[in-house]
């Protein structure tokens, strides 16, 4: 029952017997003072260790609303679980035709080929190599930014949690039903140590770090170009290429190889991928230390173009 | 510092904003344009006010309340927020404000609308029993029982507006700012809003400054009414203030015995007749009183009523009006070395 309705106050009547705004903001003031109640206030008596809890229960709760907002369209999810599942079924026949006309091609018999395949597709699903996936260009479009801008939290961690849901998502919609079909159908190669095992899911982590990271300075580009296609379609291409889902790194001849072994991108799909297989030349803590690098420098760098971003937006407004 | 200046939450001292329009007039040749969206302007809310901020399009009330959240800088000129400095502690600011954009959601569009809530408790920290109680006064008051496990998307105007207002107070901000929270609501779900913002401001002693193109939200909710136009503060008073300072005109309805020939009374001017019904306009800056004893002077007064001027047409003669009337010395700034800013 809304009170006003039943009884609503009379507009003018009301006016002649207000009292001057001087007397009421001091009554307000005076009714406000014995509230200790406001909820600013009451943060201080938590703990450091209660902090922390709250504070991961709070990304937890973001991550899980982006992953839910994911899963309320259940026809898109539906679509691409099963065409994944066709596209693996599709790439492994393909890759195996391929070994048995040219086997050892790449170093890789064909096992190896095959799981390189599968493997390659979920992580460039799980991690977006296509790119995108980050609101903020169609944010600073409608002016939606604002919002984003009145809420009490980083900027960049914001995209970061939703991120997470996203891959979360991606990873359970995408990657595991291809990759089980993989499993089934083909004679896929498993890690071959419980070591391996840690160092791919550890892996797995960075990887989605170093992939936001990338996909973040792509997106904030859009605070200072009004067309961002351009620069999303040759940043997709980019980080397609030179992420190894296509072509391993090691076949980069040359020159080109050794730049390609430097980039970010590899980082992505090629590290996680060789964890797996247990083709890392020099053992898998340098592998993770060039993710665990490149995310550093990533968010780093995504930390102070948002701030440049947000001083231009509040400053220029445009 | 005196007690009244420790009070106001709100400081804005001669705030300007401009605004730097780069338009393309020809191959490589640009043309720049400043648009000055608020000039000099100077004003104080106390903890606890309502204040209703009014203007015709285009004046400046968004510009104000965007650099009020932090979210745009003045161009020139101090502003402070809850001792804070806007744009340069914006996050810190924000734990304490609330803000609800008229056409703007921070809502999530695609899950029910309770989940909104959730999160809203998560990132402010509210206190589980605090959050559900208040939470379920607010469903109350705002009507949301009916469509709160309802997709945001799937909400109509007036809906999805209860529920940003919801957002905005549920951690229970000192100040929040409304740009047009009415806009476009039918007049249940403007009640609902009205009473609930009232409710608020009275019970929680919520700092409101909310911007509306609609009189009858300024008439039952703010004692205090500022009207920018062009970017300049043009009022800031009471809307009894307003009215008299505006001029313009208050009727008095008379019912005497029986029909007589239209008065004629010093200081009022007959401008209807209806049986022995008549209608006379006098002056809004004049008392009533002497008026009315006159009437029943010399006339078999039965009954009588006066009308105020209707507020939609005090404030468009405000806007219309070339010379606006000088800005009464500002209630709430007793600070004389901070003159109100000139008129136009
Ligand atoms: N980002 C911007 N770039 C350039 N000009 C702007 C920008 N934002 C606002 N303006 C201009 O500043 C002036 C004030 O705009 P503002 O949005 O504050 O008006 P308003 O009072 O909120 O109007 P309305 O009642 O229509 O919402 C207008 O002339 C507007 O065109
Ligand atoms: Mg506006």
């Amino acid at each position: 029952m809304i009170p006003d309705r039943a009884n609503p106050p009379p507009a003018q009547a009301n006016l002649a017997t207000l009292p001057a705004p001087a007397e009421l903001a001091a009554a307000a003031a005076a009714d406000a003072s014995p509230r200790p109640t406001r909820l600013v206030g009451s943060l201080g008596r938590l703990g450091r260790l209660g902090r922390a809890w709250e504070s991961a229960r709070m990304w937890g709760a973001i991550s899980s609303a982006s992953a839910r907002r994911m899963l309320r369209y259940r026809a898109a999810v539906l679509a691409s679980i099963v065409s994944n599942i066709v596209l693996t079924v599709l790439r492994g026949h393909l890759a195996l035709a391929v070994w048995a006309q040219r086997p050892g091609l790449a170093g890789y018999d064909s096992t190896a080929a095959v799981t390189f395949t599968v493997l390659g597709q979920s992580l460039v699903t799980t991690f977006a190599v296509f790119g995108g996936m980050i609101d903020i260009p169609w944010r600073v479009r409608t002016g939606s930014i604002e919002v984003d801008l009145v809420r009490p939290l980083g900027f960049q961690r914001w995209y970061l949690g939703l991120e997470v849901g996203r891959a979360a998502v991606y990873l359970a919609s995408r990657a595991l039903p291809a990759g089980i079909v993989g499993v089934l159908l083909f004679d896929l190669r498993l890690p071959r140590t419980a070591g391996a095992a840690a160092a791919f899911a550890m892996s797995l982590g960075l990887a989605l770090l170093v992939s936001f990271g990338l996909r973040y300075l792509v997106a904030l580009s859009a605070f200072w170009m009004t067309d961002f296609r351009g620069v999303q379609a040759v940043s997709a291409l980019v980080m397609m290429f030179f992420s190894g889902a296509i072509l391993p790194l090691v076949l980069f001849p040359g020159a080109l190889g050794t730049v390609a072994a430097l980039l970010p991108f590899g980082a992505v799909v090629q590290t996680p991928m060789d964890l797996y297989l247990g083709t890392v030349d020099d053992g898998p803590v340098r592998a993770l230390a060039f993710q665990a690098t490149w995310a550093l420098v990533l968010l780093l760098a995504g930390q102070t173009l948002t701030a440049r971003a947000i001083r231009r937006l509040v400053v220029q407004n445009g | 510092m005196t007690l009244s200046s420790d009070a106001s939450v709100i400081d804005v001292s001669e705030v300007t904003r401009t605004f730097v329009l780069r338009r393309r007039t020809g191959w490589m040749r640009r043309e720049r344009s400043d648009v000055h969206a608020v000039r000099d302007l100077s004003f104080s809310v106390r903890a606890g006010e309502m204040v209703g901020y009014l203007g015709p399009n285009g004046a400046g009330k968004s510009t104000t309340i965007k650099m009020l959240v932090g979210i745009l800088t003045p161009s020139a000129g101090r502003l402070r927020v809850a001792g804070l400095d806007p744009s340069r502690q914006r996050l810190r600011l924000a734990r304490r404000i609330g803000v609800v954009f008229g056409q703007r959601s921070a809502l999530w569009s695609d899950l029910p609308l309770r989940d909104s809530f959730d999160l809203i408790q998560r990132i402010y920290r509210i206190p589980p029993a605090r959050y559900r109680q208040n939470l379920d006064e607010f469903i109350q008051l705002l009507d949301l029982a009916s469509f709160i496990d309802t997709p945001v998307r799937q909400l109509s105007l007036g809906q999805r507006m209860r529920g940003s207002v919801t957002a905005a107070f549920l951690p229970e901000p000192e100040i929040v700012y409304l740009d047009e929270p009415t806009i476009g609501l039918d007049v249940v779900s403007k009640a609902a809003v009205r009473s609930f913002l009232s409710r608020t401001n009275r019970e929680s002693g919520t700092t409101i400054l909310l911007t509306t193109h609609d009189m009858t939200d300024v008439e039952q909710l703010c004692r205090r009414v500022m009207v920018i136009d062009h970017g300049r503060l043009g009022f800031d008073g009471t809307l009894d203030e307003l009215r008299t300072r505006i001029g313009g005109v208050r009727t008095l309805r008379v019912d005497l015995a029986e029909p007589q020939p239209a008065m004629t009374i010093e200081g009022a001017r007959v401008v209807r007749v209806d049986g022995a019904r008549q209608w006379l306009e006098f002056s809004a800056q004049d008392s009533a009183a002497p008026l009315v004893s006159a009437v029943a002077a010399r006339y078999p007064l039965v009954d009588l009523a006066v009308g105020e001027p209707a507020i939609e047409d005090i404030v468009a003669r405000l806007y219309t009006t070339d010379r606006l009337p000088a800005v009464p010395p500002s209630r709430t700034d007793p600070d004389p070395t901070h003159p109100p800013s000139p008129v136009r």
